[in-house]
């Protein structure tokens, strides 16, 4: 993306933890909270997909005057003046009581495990309804399947604490590239039995191969019963690929999904950790004086 | 449906032509006295339409069918008191009561098809009351004959239901005859939209949705968004349970909802506008709809309204059948054929709502309001009230008050005059709290409600005034089971899309449980008042903010009912069956024998003559027996 070069009334001021810093009027929190070194962990969120809101994990505290409240930085549009605190004990309290809720769905997922440790939640008092649940409904696999593969396949079905994902909710629609999967932060969608099986059903003999549904290698055909993991082509792609999922590549969304890889680790990596941001301090500390560095 | 006068139906081209029909529609024909027949939805689900089919009968049997009007109105409020039917008379045809006082007004409850005739004779021929179907109001049980002389309807302000009881909602000839549009003609005629806006945002009105957001402020951001094509909603969802005053209005009076909306339309300079219905209101929609075919055949919907500039079209569109698509958020993604589920706000719908465009929702009766803002005049309409509340607010009140119904009030009502004046007290004396807000409100107590109605005034106590649910409880009333009940509510309406609501009311509705079952923890409370704050403070939308307002509320009131649940595993008002035990009191007993006849599981035991024995084991704590006994014999505790 080419930035143009900020104008006067764009810049604006917010405090961020105390400190004055500067950024562009609109800008959403949390990229500009971690682009200054802020440490904010995220579960519902990924760059490139729409904003959800629904973990409330990024939950900070903005205040302007006498006015406060809790916001999501995910989606939060900053506005000259405001003062935003991210790390307090009444914002960490909060982020104690989601960990707290979603340890309780998916115990096991290392990236609880990791929140826990980072947040010292060590017990959880909610009820865990089905033991065999992994899913945490971020929503992430929904919206790559909506926003980034295009194929509007799975969604949410059922309200309240019966929502689950409805994998195949539109079973034609399925081009079975595993993005859904791949962006799982609780490996709580099994590509192998779940989709793969439903993909050899529907397509019968006539197997197109599924990078040739994802647009990379047009008009080519499955030989090897959809079991990509012994076969050549998958192995190639793959390695073209990475660290990015093919489809990213295959939307020309290379960057976003670069960045999405790195911000799917750094909610497992506690606040201290030098690698916490994701590679463009640089730019921010600079300023706006500095030339549009991300071409 | 067709109005009663095809002739009539020509598209108005200005406003000459409209105040020509209102004077067309205002003649002699006026002077016949008039039944007023409520064909509400609560009537109709107590036969009303049999009793409209024998007045048509009976009237032609006697010859009468000229004589006599009969309306079919929308809902009078009173719906306990249905089939209900009012007689309005001129002056030379008043009738006379049983002490020989002379009335134009006479109000008949539980009106039956059998008392039809006797009805008509009596009023129209022989000009007297029937004393013995006439209302007997509760406290004093002495008969009533006028409508304005019932408590339920003396005490109220009827500003926005004033229609209601009076005008056929299928025929615009009824609105317009009441000065229907003259308040659009007034605006289209000699105002611009800043100067619209002004007027209600000078009103104070606020939302009377749930939110209370001032109106004209939100008209204002929606007008200034940048954007040609603006929307303009209003919010028929209504999923509240036992509430019905939305319902109400657009059934009853739908052309001044509509009416709003055109104002509000050219305010803001929208040219496509939505009623969004509850799907489980048949009624609203089809009258809703007759209306909306009505006022477009007339010119005041479509092209050049009036011959104005401003042009504006409105379908109705039926809900999505939960709840939260009561939320505009959520209204707005199941308008576009998306789940109905809420997202962030953080850009007003004013700025990106329906499909990305500026857009402005409101509720039923906050566009009802418009037209009298318009018509009254601003100052009028801000002279009524509180400081932060003005105009009117109406109420679904239901609970242990002897009177229930649709109440309409001044802002700034103490509670304690709806419940006593208009409500007529509880039965039992006592009341013991108030819930407003709907599902999600808080409980006030006793000692507080001498508080004014009043929005801030209703947040400052822990409830809200929510859409105007309210809920009178007494000493029967258990607390806690309260708050376990509206939990549960929560719980299933929860759209489930973000973790504190969906996890905090999951948590919560447990320990309310465990609790009312007698297997609470004192630290129970303070879990329940952590997770609360949580989900205030950080639930997307606000059916997650609000829920634990019926927890906190009560937690805060009656703590000690919560500890007498856990400490004592006593239900202090008796309903947790978990809790409860029944006892034979030995010295009121005579013997009789009843109870042991009644109970179901036999575990009362005793030879006649003798008191008899209960077995707690075997009792599955019905109350059966308590409530057979005729000496007191039997208490629960
Ligand atoms: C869970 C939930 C349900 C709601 N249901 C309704 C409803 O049934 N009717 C309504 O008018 N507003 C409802 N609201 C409030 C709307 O979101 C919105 O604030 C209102 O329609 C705006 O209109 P107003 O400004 O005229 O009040 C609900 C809000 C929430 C959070
Ligand atoms: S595998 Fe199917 S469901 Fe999953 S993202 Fe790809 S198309 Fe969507
Ligand atoms: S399956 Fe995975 S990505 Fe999809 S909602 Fe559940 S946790 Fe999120
Ligand atoms: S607060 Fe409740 S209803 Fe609102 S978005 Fe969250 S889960 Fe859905
Ligand atoms: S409460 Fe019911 S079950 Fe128990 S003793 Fe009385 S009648 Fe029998
Ligand atoms: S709500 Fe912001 S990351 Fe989930
Ligand atoms: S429906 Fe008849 S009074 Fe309400």
């Amino acid at each position: 993306m080419i930035k143009n070069p900020t104008t006067p009334s764009d810049t604006i001021t917010i405090t961020l933890d105390g400190q004055p810093i500067t950024a562009k009027k609109g800008e959403i929190l949390l990229d500009v909270a971690r682009r200054n070194g802020a440490f904010i962990p995220t579960l519902c969120h990924l760059d490139g997909l729409t904003p959800y809101g629904a973990c409330r994990l990024c939950t900070v505290k903005v205040k302007h005057g006498s006015w406060s409240k809790f916001v999501t930085s995910c989606n939060y549009p900053i506005w000259d003046g405001l003062e935003v605190e991210t790390a307090t004990d009444e914002v960490n309290q909060n982020r104690k009581l989601v960990i707290e809720a979603l340890l309780s769905r998916a115990p096991k997922a290392p990236v609880l495990q990791n929140l826990a440790k980072t947040y010292g939640v060590t017990t959880t008092r909610f009820p865990n309804l089905d033991p065999a649940e992994k899913c945490i409904l971020c929503g992430l696999c929904v919206r790559v399947c909506d926003d980034v593969v295009g194929a509007h396949a799975i969604g949410f079905v059922g309200r309240g604490q019966d929502r689950r994902v409805g994998i195949h909710i539109n079973d034609a629609a399925c081009i079975g590239c595993g993005a859904c999967s791949y962006v799982c932060p609780t490996d709580a969608i099994d590509m192998e039995s779940v989709t793969v099986g439903h993909f050899r059903d529907r397509w019968g003999e006539d197997r197109p191969c599924r990078y040739s549904l994802m647009g990379l290698l047009p008009g080519s055909v499955c030989h090897n019963n959809y079991e990509c993991w012994r076969c050549e082509t998958d192995q190639t792609i793959m390695d073209l690929c990475q660290p990015v999922h093919p489809v990213f590549v295959a939307r020309g969304i290379d960057n976003a999904g670069v960045r999405s890889v790195i911000r799917k680790m750094s909610v497992m990596i506690p606040p201290d950790h030098e690698d916490c941001d994701d590679g463009s301090t640089d730019e921010a500390t600079a300023g706006q004086q500095s030339p549009p560095s991300d071409t | 449906m067709e109005p009663r006068n095809e002739a009539t139906m020509q598209v108005l081209t200005n406003v000459a032509d409209l105040d020509a029909l209102r004077a067309s529609l205002t003649g002699p024909q006026d002077d016949r006295p008039v039944v007023a027949l409520c064909a509400g939805t609560g009537c109709r689900a107590s036969g009303c339409m049999k009793v409209a089919e024998q007045f048509e009968k009976d009237l032609d049997d006697m010859g009468l069918t000229d004589k006599v009007r009969v309306v079919h109105t929308g809902c009078h409020g009173f719906c306990e008191q249905g089939p209900l039917v009012v007689f309005r008379l001129g002056k030379d045809q008043a009738v006379a009561d049983a002490d020989g006082n002379e009335h134009t007004n006479v109000f008949y409850p539980h009106v039956k098809p059998t008392r039809v005739r006797k009805l008509i004779e009596a009023t129209i021929e022989q000009r007297h009351t029937v004393d013995q179907w006439l209302y007997r109001e509760p406290k004093h049980n002495e008969s009533v004959v006028a409508e304005q002389d019932i408590p339920f309807y003396k005490h109220q302000h009827r500003l926005v239901f004033d229609l209601n009881g009076q005008i056929d909602p299928t025929d615009i000839h009824d609105y317009i005859a009441k000065g229907g549009y003259q308040a659009l003609a007034k605006v289209l005629g000699e105002q611009d939209p800043e100067g619209v806006i002004d007027q209600v945002t000078k009103s104070g009105l606020r939302g009377r949705g749930g939110g209370g957001f001032p109106t004209g402020k939100k008209w204002a951001e929606c007008r200034s968004a940048p954007g040609s094509l603006k929307y303009v909603m209003c919010n028929a969802d209504e999923g509240d349970p036992g509430a019905f005053m939305d319902r109400s209005v657009l059934e009853g009076n739908p052309h001044q909802v509509i009416e709003g909306m055109i104002i509000g339309s050219f305010a803001i300079d929208a040219h496509e506008g939505y009623i969004y219905v509850r799907d489980e209101y048949p009624l609203a929609v089809l009258h809703a709809t007759i209306a909306l075919e009505q006022a477009e055949k007339l010119g005041l919907l479509g092209d050049h309204i009036l011959g104005s500039g401003h042009s504006f079209r409105i379908k109705v569109v039926r809900g999505g059948g939960a709840f939260v698509c009561g939320e505009s958020t959520a209204l707005m993604a199941s308008l576009e054929g998306k789940m109905g589920e809420p997202r962030a706000k953080y850009v007003h719908t004013a700025r990106e709502g329906l499909w990305g465009q500026p857009s402005n929702l409101n509720n039923v009766e906050t566009w009802a309001n418009i037209p009298l803002i318009i018509n009254q005049g601003w100052e009028a309409f801000a002279d009524l009230g509180t400081e932060g509340s003005k105009g009117t607010k109406i109420f679904s009140l239901v609970g242990k008050v002897q009177s229930t119904g649709l109440v309409e009030i001044p802002m700034g009502m103490s509670l304690r005059e709806i419940v006593e004046d208009i409500g007529g007290g509880v039965a039992t004396g006592t009341v013991k709290a108030v819930q407003t807000g709907g599902p999600s409100g808080g409980c006030i107590p006793e000692p507080l409600l001498d508080m004014p109605v009043d929005f801030d005034e209703l947040t400052r106590v822990g409830s809200m005034m929510g859409s105007g649910g309210l809920i009178v409880m007494d000493r029967t009333t258990c607390m806690v089971d309260v708050a376990r009940y509206f939990v549960e509510f929560l719980k299933g309406e929860s759209c489930g899309k973000c973790v504190p609501c969906r996890s905090g009311l999951g948590l919560m509705h447990e320990i309310l449980e465990r609790i009312c079952h007698g297997e609470g923890k004192l630290e129970d409370l303070d879990t329940l008042e952590e997770v609360g704050q949580w989900m205030s403070k950080t639930s997307l939308c606000a059916l997650g903010t609000s829920a634990p307002n019926p927890v906190l509320s009560t937690l805060k009131y009656f703590r000690n009912e919560y500890e007498a649940h856990i400490t004592e595993h006593r239900c202090p008002a008796g309903v947790c069956q978990a809790l409860i035990t029944y006892r034979v009191v030995a010295e009121n007993c005579t013997g009789c024998g009843l109870c042991v006849r009644v109970c179901p599981t036999q575990a009362l035991k005793g030879a006649p003559k003798e008191v008899p024995t209960l077995d707690p084991d075997t009792c599955i704590r019905c109350g059966a027996c308590m409530e057979a006994c005729r000496f007191d014999a039997i208490v629960r505790e």
